[in-house]
């Protein structure tokens, strides 16, 4: 079992990612898992995700970092026991805080888990603003990130990614930084950093 | 629009609703999806007018018939809504949407009065008519 983790502000594209990496791994054979967490007492994300005929497991209510990290971790086990996924994606609410997200599945200790991979997704139409108004949450998103997803770059100036760039790198040097739109399909340079992870 | 960045920590009170919109003339797909990008950008800007706050993002979804959805969000009041549809033809003539306002620094009241607000001008606008479950 491969696990992605999915990270960024709401809004940010997450579930569009998701989605869209979810359906190529299907087309490539795999069994793919959505763990999704959505703040709020009715999901969106997880109706939208089954209307297109993904596999999605919810997680609602409260944050995936504050208090469902224990079903998590549940879930997780159940999902290697009924349903023995390829890949599971896991996408957080945009509001948790990913150290603590990362916390409860780097400790999962399943005993098919092969490797984790920690995707950020940030939005550079925002990315000013959140930053003044949000730091904290925006630089722990950054901070905890093996690749950095530069999302909406169909809408962005090239200003806006440059600066979005810029801070990222700032942040963390050592995670690799791509640019793309994920409504538009995924970039094969995103394709081929994923896949690495899935043997 | 955030004010200053000298502004105190912000929470964020999600806020659900369950729209039911009727439509009084048939409507298609694109019709629908103007209508619901506007209706989103006014909740926005009503959001960014009531008080120091920033839009995370406000979603809705509507499920329809034989696959098709709408799906459509905001995340600042000067941003343009994104639509996205699986639809075609006509809509059915009466529509349930879910709705997830997500602002930090306003609370479920004031978002509520806030919807309210919005769908009153969206029903003048529209020949719509909505009813709200939250």
């Amino acid at each position: 079992m491969n696990l992605v983790l999915i990270t960024g502000f709401l809004g940010s594209g997450k579930t569009t990612l998701a989605s869209n990496l979810a359906k190529i791994g299907i087309q490539k054979g795999l069994r793919v898992a959505i763990v999704v967490n959505e703040i709020g007492e009715i999901g969106i994300d997880d109706q939208f995700m089954r209307r297109l005929g993904l596999n999605v497991w919810e997680l609602l209510g409260g944050c995936i970092c504050c208090t469902l990290a224990g079903s998590l971790t549940k879930t997780l086990r159940q999902l290697e026991t009924d349903f023995a996924p390829n890949l599971v994606l896991v996408e957080p609410s945009g509001a948790a805080d990913p150290r603590n997200v990362l916390s409860a599945v780097e400790t999962y200790r399943g005993s098919t888990v092969e490797s984790r991979l920690r995707i950020a997704l940030l939005d550079p139409l925002r990315m000013k603003v959140l930053m003044a108004v949000l730091t904290p949450l925006v630089t722990s998103t950054i901070t905890h990130a093996d690749l950095i997803v530069i999302n909406k770059a169909d809408l962005a100036s090239i200003q806006e990614i440059e600066y979005t760039r810029r801070v990222a790198g700032d942040i963390n040097p050592a995670a690799k930084t791509i640019i793309m739109s994920a409504k538009n399909g995924l970039e094969p340079s995103f394709w081929s950093e994923v896949l690495p992870c899935l043997r | 629009m955030v004010r200053s960045a000298s502004m105190p920590e912000m929470i964020l009170d999600p806020f659900t609703a369950r729209l039911t919109i009727t439509l009084g003339t048939a409507k298609t797909g694109q019709e629908c999806s103007l209508i619901l990008a506007s209706f989103l950008e006014t909740l926005a800007t009503l959001c960014d007018q009531a008080g120091p706050s920033v839009v995370g993002h406000i979603k809705a979804l509507a499920l329809l018939p034989r696959g098709q959805y709408i799906r459509a969000g905001v995340v600042g009041p000067s941003l343009p809504a994104e639509v996205e549809m699986m639809v075609s033809g006509s809509l059915p003539s009466c529509l349930l949407l879910t709705l997830n306002v997500l602002v930090y620094g306003l609370s479920r009241d004031i978002l509520e009065r806030l919807l309210r607000e919005a769908l009153l001008q969206l029903e003048a606008a529209g020949q719509l008519r909505i009813t709200v479950e939250c």
